[in-house]
């Protein structure tokens, strides 16, 4: 399984890494591949390319503003959970409770 | 964490370990934003103090595990930094619609001009580091401000 991510948030600081995070640590304990491209004040981090996009089981949107460059996935609309931060952070399990 | 230096944000008068319990949040925020003019972070605590309230109406800072990460941006915050209150007990943090017992505090004070990424860089390492078990055993059981510190490079 790999799971991808996006995660986003006001300020651009605290919520966006705690998710991030988060999604990780679970991914990891469950033995999933995991990548988590961050949209924060520092700019976009670890990037998720289209290779990863076309790959991934599941794709996370955790952000509380809009995601940046959300066209590259187009076509990818069904593998797509959305979700917030905030959630995320109080119940990382979340991303595998299905859309 | 890489190469990046917490303890250059964590400064020891930033910390307040074993406080009594605040009233509500509304006190801690009076408390820590008056420390973090004195300690020259940001120019004004009360300009400091509304962009915590502002960001608070955005939504939970809350956490979940004791922990809540209010954090406020404005051109009032001269170099970025955080706080740290450890409380004896928790008290109750209503943020957002949401409350919840609270007794580890981190606050961040964030620039306006991100030209210091270094130490945005270094706060983001901070909020990831919160999502970590091991971390949060740390923040319970440090003495002292050096042990606080050792503690979170080993775990970086």
């Amino acid at each position: 399984m790999k799971v991808i991510a996006i995660t986003s948030c006001a300020t651009g600081i605290a919520h966006t890494y705690m998710a991030a995070e988060a999604i990780m640590k679970i991914c990891k304990e469950k033995g999933y591949d995991c990548k988590v491209e961050k949209q924060g004040a520092l700019g976009i981090e670890d990037k998720l390319r289209s290779r990863d996009i076309k790959e991934a089981d599941l794709i996370v949107f955790a952000n509380d503003v809009g995601i940046t460059k959300a066209e590259r996935f187009k076509g990818y609309e069904d593998k797509i959970l959305h979700t917030k931060p905030h959630e995320v952070i109080k119940n990382p399990e979340i991303i595998f409770q299905g859309k | 964490m890489g190469d990046v230096n917490l303890a250059e944000v964590l400064l020891p008068e930033m910390v307040i370990l074993d406080c009594e319990p605040f009233k509500d949040k509304e006190d801690m925020f009076d408390t820590m934003t008056r420390r973090f003019e004195e300690a020259g972070f940001v120019s004004d605590a009360k300009a400091y103090k509304e962009a915590l309230e502002y960001r608070e109406s955005l939504g939970p800072t809350y956490m979940g595990n004791y922990v809540a990460i209010p954090h406020g941006k404005c051109s009032e915050v001269l170099k970025p930094g955080v706080g740290f209150v450890r409380c004896r007990k928790p008290f109750i943090y209503e943020s957002a619609g949401e409350s919840g017992e609270v007794k580890f505090i981190f606050v961040l004070a964030i620039s306006d001009n991100q030209d210091n990424n270094y130490h945005l860089r270094v706060l983001a390492a901070l909020a990831g580091m919160l999502a970590h078990d091991q971390f949060l055993e740390l923040l319970g059981k440090a003495e002292n401000y050096e042990e606080l510190i050792r503690g979170i490079k080993e775990l970086s």
